[in-house]
């Protein structure tokens, strides 16, 4: 009987939500290199007598989300408290939601593995607060082995939207391409920065492996799923599930079985190793939190955000691909970011084609952005500028080579496209002396050429001929070929 | 009102002592047969309420007023300094925690 | 000063230039120096700050500025509550030397309204008893028989005011923590509607519960004390926006023919319950019918309500919430941030030496059993059934509250119990609570005061009236004092011939 070994993944992220101010005080969320232990307060450091009170932006942010994910979102539902101790919990609780979520049952579409999209479903979002920072004393800075431990609450309290999704992800390939696309819907609706490397963006994940027959599809067996933790970027999250897949895979043929357990990823060498069983061990004891009381999501709420909603970015995929006929893997590109998005549109809206604006901004804008450092945000060329370059060259009244040189003026030396087209003297007509002086430098660079046609040696014309595309390569194609011939017969006349 | 009152046995103890455990309170072997005898106790309040018929689930709630909402706005606070001065054991601008990991006992939650 | 100024008359004649704001703080000192030995009401004397805010008031004064409500008027809040740069230590070695670095809702309030706080009060660890023996620092005699408790856990305040130290006193209300120590030291105790005064900075036991009281002499004490701490604070979320009415006015000597029967017009219910119940004292049953009387005489309508659930199966309910919620409020002392901390070479060891060694035995048995009932295996058949219980009572409540605008009945079934008799007997002393948990559970303003006859223990007899009928409590309890003090006169003008 042959075997096959299918992932079952699920996918839990939570995204640190964009708010000036902590989830349940206004101390500030701006943590990051901040001193230790300076945005904090009686409440966030869970001294007594301190009360929490609910950040309304934070509500919205996660309403956003949810909207963006197409779930059901619910009035009423109340925060729960989670009890369990730890050192970067200041309360021995951290305020969540439990039983009934702010949001739940939605889906997000991923390029699947097949290549068609494929419907991931999301089982709930929910508002939480964040924990503080643990720094250990170890020399590697791991928990193993630190004698002691540092406490930073700057970051408890921050507020936190946590995705569930559905166990529908099939391979590490669509993990890595969930992650993605959440993280581009987040930074599209403005909830977060969705970032792995600075923590705004945070992924576990569930995998299991059910083995069937492979013929008749009957499932055999069913592994317990591990929880997968400390995969901080998109590549970690991939390998950390290959790693993982062929792991339990390997203990599936070799007859063993697998239970649940929490693992945790090590980047440096490839592994995921177990951390002791803790699913028995924790209990949290969930209270519903009598200091909050429901929160309220009312129906001109709703409406207020769901008119304030940017084009959802599969939304602007589909029309930049309709409309401006643009490839799939073109028009993903274009829309990784908001901003991106408006200045390629922008771009097209003064007057580009947009086949050859899409090939400009993601070639040459891009490749500027890179070598800088820099966001669109930031590009030295305004996008009305770079639609009338490319209008330009979509009517002849440039060549890619000058039209370049132009760009790269406007990109080094700051200069308008009125300023840098002068500067290239692509614009307008020729002056004469401009010409006289042309073909004078082309005649004295070839000699030998000349020597030939006065010696009477250019029958057909073929070396005139090439002293003129000389010319007119000199002139970048700003002189018409009758004007090139006449100079450079007045030149040879003269010299007779 | 129907309180236990018998005597606590083996069972009541170790259940006393996973309490006391999970509430991270340490107590001795008197203190916990004083919790087992508690708990029994109590758990008679806990019993009476069960022959109160109640109307089937709902949410444990006082139809409380919804969250007041605050306007996202930062505002510092003083405390910073007092309460770092109070921490009993403080390095620079952190609070000092033993060793987490325990050989014997439950790791921490990551 | 006597002894006996009220915080109204005190206010008043540091207004109007009578009497100088060091001079009450003085007689305050002088007072708790003189009893503090037999009573031990105080954890801490706040002498230095008393004597800055004194001076503060006196220079404002001199200035002309405007006289706030509680001008001058020496104020013992209990220990829970924070008020900034003093010790606040909940009666527990957990926080003993805890300086509180905030101020609470309340000590801001009245620092404006130019009261002078002069004193924490001891209390029942973390609020954890009924008697006030619970205080890791000793406990409170009764100032009304010192060989009695003075109830608890806001006993120390109540006999800080029963022994005129001050005229006013604030602590939290948790299921009776405030009425029935009002109950045994023969005080007004007023428990506010759950909302109507903000809980920042009052350590929490049961968040949704708790509720900061006032303790007086007077009910007009009670009433000017509630205008000024009464009031939305943003950074209380359960702390509930809306006019208040003027309480002052409430208590205010009706005119002409009112002045009578004050109370004409007005229901007020008595408890099918307390009727033969043999849980109640003699002493408490007489003060009951006493109070009935003369609400009758001040031209009240006397009904009966039915309230089996709320008053079978209220203490039940309660204790477990109590239990429940607790836990969690405690579970936060741990000795990372403040406080105790054991020495331990590992986190696990830190939390269950400091919490082994921080907390007393009540404290620890409470956050055991709390522990315990929010675990998954038994939530759903204790906290939730609770609450569904809880659910029901408010409903029993309200019902009978839309029938009748006040319910009477003793605060506490008992006298105070003597020191010692219940110790280590904590289910025996939360019968004391029989009929106070009632309005903590539905979250019902509640006012305690003295029924008991001249010379005789204090027993407590308490109304409770609709959510943010404050008005309606202060304006039956006014009509009964008038109607007591007259009583008395005519007593003595009697015993004169």
């Amino acid at each position: 009987m042959r075997h096959v070994y299918t992932p079952v993944i699920g996918l839990e992220i939570h995204v640190q939500l964009a708010t000036e101010s902590k989830l349940f005080c206004p101390c500030s969320t701006d943590y990051i290199g901040a001193e230790p232990n300076t945005n904090v307060c009686p409440v966030c450091l869970g001294l007594p007598g301190a009360l929490p009170t609910l950040n309304a932006r934070a509500v919205e942010l996660a309403v956003r989300a949810a909207m963006g994910l197409s779930c059901e979102i619910h009035d009423g539902t109340i925060f729960h408290r989670k009890h369990y101790f730890y050192a970067d919990l200041p309360k021995a609780y951290q305020v969540s939601q439990y039983d009934r979520p702010l949001a739940d049952r939605g889906e997000l579409y991923i390029s699947g593995d097949g290549g068609s999209p494929k419907r991931i479903g999301i089982t709930r979002l929910h508002l939480e607060e964040d924990a503080g920072k643990l720094v250990h004393s170890a020399a590697d800075g791991r928990l193993e082995g630190a004698r002691e431990s540092y406490a930073d609450f700057n970051r408890g309290g921050v507020p936190l939207a946590e995705i569930v999704s559905d166990p529908d992800i099939g391979s590490p390939r669509e993990a890595r391409e969930y992650v993605s696309a959440l993280r581009r819907l987040v930074r599209y609706l403005g909830v977060s920065d969705g970032d792995m490397d600075r923590g705004s963006m945070r992924v576990d994940a569930n995998v299991s492996v059910v083995k069937s027959n492979a013929d008749t599809g009957e499932i055999l067996y069913r592994g317990d799923r591990a929880e997968i933790k400390n995969m901080n970027s998109l590549r970690s999250v991939e390998r950390a599930l290959e790693y993982e897949i062929r792991r339990q895979r390997a203990t599936l043929e070799s007859g063993g079985t697998l239970e649940r357990e929490t693992r945790h990823w090590n980047d440096g060498e490839g592994v995921t190793t177990s951390m002791r069983s803790k699913e028995a061990a924790l209990d949290y004891r969930c209270l519903p939190d009598p200091d909050l009381g429901p929160i309220e999501v009312s129906r001109e709420m709703l409406d207020a955000i769901r008119s304030s909603l940017p084009e959802m970015p599969w939304e602007r995929e589909a029309r930049f691909i309709g409309d401006y006929s643009l490839s799939e893997v073109d028009a993903a590109v274009l829309v990784e970011t908001p901003a991106l998005a408006d200045y390629y549109e922008r771009c097209v809206r003064s007057g580009a084609s947009p086949l050859r604006a899409s090939n400009w901004v993601r070639t040459e804008v891009l490749r500027v952005l890179n070598e800088r450092g820099v966001g669109i945000e930031e590009c030295p060329v305004r996008p009305e500028e770079l639609g009338l370059l490319v209008s330009m060259l979509d009517e002849g009244r440039a060549s890619t080579t000058v039209a370049k040189e132009i760009f790269g003026l406007m990109v080094d030396r700051g200069l308008s496209l009125q300023e840098a087209t002068d500067r290239c003297g692509a614009h307008g007509e020729l002056s004469q002396e401009d010409l006289e002086l042309a073909a004078r430098s082309v005649l004295d660079a070839n000699p030998d050429v000349l020597t030939e046609i006065m010696g009477g040696r250019d029958l057909k014309g073929k070396k005139r001929k090439f002293i003129c595309g000389l010319v007119m390569k000199e002139t970048r194609g700003r002189a018409t070929p009758g004007a090139v011939e006449d100079v450079i017969a007045r030149f040879l006349e003269g010299m007779e | 009102m129907a309180l236990r009152k018998q005597g606590v046995g083996a069972q009541e103890i170790a259940l006393a002592a996973r309490i006391a455990s999970n509430a991270r309170i340490f107590m001795d072997e008197e203190e916990t047969i004083d919790l087992a005898g508690f708990i029994n106790e109590f758990m008679g309040y806990a019993d009476e309420l069960a022959g109160v018929a109640v109307s089937a689930g709902g949410e444990p709630s006082l139809g409380s007023p919804r969250a007041r909402a605050r306007e996202d706005a930062v505002r510092r606070s003083d405390v910073r300094d007092a309460v770092l001065d109070a921490a009993p054991t403080r390095s620079g601008s952190f609070f000092v925690v033993p060793r987490i990991l325990d050989p014997q006992g439950e790791e921490g939650s990551l | 000063m006597q002894l006996s100024m009220t915080a109204a008359e005190t206010a008043r004649r540091v207004s109007e230039g009578e009497l100088r704001p060091l001079e009450t703080v003085d007689v305050f000192m002088k007072t708790a120096r003189e009893r503090e030995p037999n009573l031990h009401a105080l954890l801490a004397v706040l002498e230095e700050r008393a004597g800055h805010a004194a001076e503060r008031l006196d220079a404002s004064l001199s200035r002309g500025e405007g006289p706030g409500p509680l001008s001058g008027v020496p104020v013992v809040l209990d220990d829970g509550i924070c008020v900034r740069g003093t010790p606040t230590t909940c009666a527990s070695r957990m926080l003993e030397g805890w300086i509180a670095p905030y101020d609470s809702a309340a000590s801001e309030m009245l620092d404006s309204s130019g009261a002078i706080i002069c004193a924490k009060g001891n209390m029942d660890e973390f609020s954890i008893g009924c008697s006030t023996e619970t205080s890791a620092f000793g406990a409170t005699a009764n100032p009304c028989d010192p060989g009695r408790v003075p109830g608890g856990s806001a006993g120390g305040c109540a006999a800080a005011v029963a022994a005129g130290y001050a005229p006013l006193a604030l602590a939290c209300d948790t299921g009776g923590s405030l009425l029935q120590p009002a109950s045994y030291c023969g005080v007004y105790g007023l428990r506010p509607t759950y909302g109507l005064v903000s809980r920042w900075g009052v350590a929490a036991l049961a968040p949704s519960m708790d509720q900061l009281g006032i303790l007086s002499r007077t009910v007009e004490d009670a009433a000017l004390a509630l205008s000024v701490i009464s009031g939305h604070d943003p950074r209380d979320a359960m702390s509930s926006p809306g006019d208040r009415p003027d309480y002052m006015a409430a208590v205010a000597v009706p005119d002409g023919k009112d002045a009578r029967r004050p109370l004409a017009g007005r229901r007020i219910a008595t408890v099918a319950e307390m009727r033969g119940g043999s849980d109640l004292a003699g002493a408490c049953r007489e003060a009951l019918d006493r109070t009935l009387a003369m609400l009758a005489e001040a031209g009240a309508e006397l009904v009966e309500v039915h309230l089996p659930l709320s008053f079978n199966h209220g203490l039940a309910c309660y204790q477990v919430l109590l239990a429940a919620e607790a836990s969690s409020s405690l579970a936060r002392f741990d000795g990372v941030r403040h406080g105790l901390s054991a020495e331990a070479d590992s986190l696990n060891s830190l939390y269950l030496g400091t919490r082994g060694k921080g907390f007393g035995r009540e404290v620890k048995r409470v956050a055991a059993a709390g522990t315990y009932i929010l675990g998954s295996d038994r939530y759903e058949d204790c906290y939730l059934r609770a609450s569904n219980v809880r659910r029901r009572i408010v409903g029993e409540l309200l019902d009978a509250l839309a029938g009748c605008d006040l319910i009477a009945l003793p605060t506490t079934p008992t006298t105070a119990f003597r020191r010692g008799e219940l110790d280590g007997d904590y289910f025996g002393m939360s019968l004391s609570l029989s009929f106070t948990v009632q309005a903590s559970l539905a979250g019902l303003p509640a006012l305690s005061f003295n029924a008991a006859g001249a010379g005789e223990l204090p027993a407590g007899v308490q109304l409770i009236a609709p959510r943010r009928g404050e008005a309606g409590l202060l304006a039956a309890a006014a009509a009964i004092e008038r109607v007591r003090a007259s009583r008395d006169e005519a007593g003595e003008r009697r015993s004169e011939r």
